[in-house]
C-alpha cells in the first residue's frame, strides 16, 4: 500500500510542480485569457477633461513586444 | 504589461472617448530586440508591429541602429515589406554613410487646431537625438554628432517654423535634465527608457521632461489645454498602465501571437 501511494506521488509530482510558462523574453507568466473590448476599462482613460491636445509617449518595447505577464 | 495590442487598444478607446482631441503618438525608440538566438524573429514582427502603429514619429537607440540596417536588407532581400520601413523615424544627429538604412527625417512638422480664437494652427516640431556615449555605431558606416551641437542647430531651423519643440530621446534622465538647461528652447524631452525608477513628468525650467516605462510597460500621456500660441497652457500628465485588463486590438493582438509561437518553436 504505503509502496503504491510512493508511486502515484512520483507520478503526480510533475503535474504538482509545474513551472510557469517562459514568455520570449524568458521571464515566467502565467497565461491570462485577453480581456474582450466589451471589457475596456474606462477608468485608465481618465484624466484632464478640458484638454485640446494630448500627446503619449512610449518606448523600449523590445523583446515585450507581446505583453510580459 | 505592455506590448503593441495593448497599446493599439488603447489608443482606438481613447479616439472612441475623445473623438475630436487630436492624440500625437510618439515612441522613443529602443524598440528591436538584440543579442539572442531569437532576436531576428521577434525584430520581423516588432517592425510590423511599429508600422501598424501609426505613429507620428519614432526615435532611436544606438542598439536600433545596426538592426534597422538588418531590416533594411532584409526588405532588399523580399523577406520584409519595403512598406514597413516607411516610418517617421527622425534624428538631428545620425547621418548615414551607407544606403542599407531607412529614410529619416531631421525634424517632423504637425498642425493642430487647438484654439479656434488663436485664428493659427499650434504647430509642433518632432526631433530626435541619438546617444552613443560609448560609440557602438560604426564611425565607417554612420556619422553621429553630439546631441548639444545637433540640438541647438535643429532648434535654429525650427525657428519660425513650429510653436512648440519635441526632442526624443534615448539618453538618460540625468543628461536630459543637463540638455533642458544646457539647451534653452526645448519644450518636452521624451526619455525613450529609465531604468532608475518610474517618475513623473519633470518640468527642468521651459522643459518638460516624460519618460515612459520601459520595456513598454506603460504609456505615458500627457494632455494640454492650450490657449493663444503656447502662452498660456495647462499641463496633466500621468501614467497608463497596459496590463492585462486592457483588451488586446484584434490585428495586432494576432500579429503578437504570431510572433511569439514563432519565437517560442525556434527556442524548443
Amino acid at each position: 500500500m504505503k509502496r503504491n501511494c510512493l508511486l502515484l506521488l512520483l507520478l503526480c509530482f510533475p503535474f504538482f510542480f509545474a513551472a510557469p510558462t517562459l514568455d520570449s523574453s524568458g521571464s515566467a507568466q502565467t497565461p491570462t485569457p485577453a480581456a474582450t473590448p466589451a471589457d475596456f476599462p474606462a477608468e485608465i482613460l481618465q484624466g484632464m477633461d478640458n484638454f485640446n491636445l494630448a500627446i503619449d509617449v512610449y518606448g523600449d518595447v523590445r523583446g515585450n513586444f507581446g505583453p510580459c505577464g | 504589461m505592455g506590448g503593441f495590442a495593448r497599446r493599439m487598444s488603447y489608443w482606438k478607446a481613447f479616439a472612441a472617448k475623445y473623438p475630436s482631441r487630436p492624440l500625437l503618438r510618439l515612441d522613443g525608440g529602443s524598440i528591436f530586440d538584440k543579442g539572442t538566438a531569437t532576436s531576428p524573429i521577434a525584430n520581423r514582427y516588432i517592425l510590423e508591429g511599429i508600422y501598424r502603429s501609426n505613429l507620428d514619429a519614432l526615435g532611436m537607440s544606438a542598439w536600433d541602429v545596426p538592426v534597422w540596417q538588418e531590416m533594411s536588407d532584409l526588405a532588399t532581400a523580399g523577406l520584409v515589406s519595403r512598406d514597413y520601413l516607411k516610418l517617421p523615424l527622425v534624428s538631428a544627429n545620425l547621418t548615414a554613410k551607407v544606403s542599407n538604412f531607412p529614410t529619416m527625417q531631421r525634424y517632423i512638422l504637425k498642425e493642430f487646431n487647438v484654439d479656434p480664437q488663436a485664428g493659427k494652427p499650434l504647430r509642433v516640431g518632432i526631433t530626435g537625438l541619438l546617444f552613443d556615449p560609448e560609440e557602438r555605431i560604426s564611425a565607417k558606416e554612420f556619422q553621429v554628432q553630439k546631441p548639444e551641437e545637433a540640438a541647438r542647430q535643429v532648434l535654429n531651423e525650427l525657428k519660425g517654423k513650429a510653436d512648440y519643440v519635441i526632442v526624443i530621446t534615448d539618453m538618460g534622465l540625468g543628461d536630459a535634465i543637463t540638455m533642458a538647461v544646457e539647451v534653452p528652447g526645448i519644450h518636452m524631452i521624451v526619455v525613450s527608457h529609465n531604468y532608475e525608477a518610474a517618475v513623473d513628468a519633470q518640468q527642468v525650467g521651459d522643459t518638460l521632461i516624460v519618460s515612459p516605462i520601459n520595456m513598454g510597460r506603460m504609456l505615458s500621456e500627457v494632455r494640454f489645454n492650450i490657449k493663444s500660441g503656447t502662452q498660456r497652457l495647462e499641463i496633466e500628465s500621468h501614467t497608463v498602465p497596459l496590463d492585462r485588463t486592457v483588451p488586446d486590438d484584434p490585428v495586432l493582438g494576432e500579429l503578437v501571437r504570431k510572433g511569439k509561437a514563432e519565437v517560442d518553436k525556434a527556442q524548443k
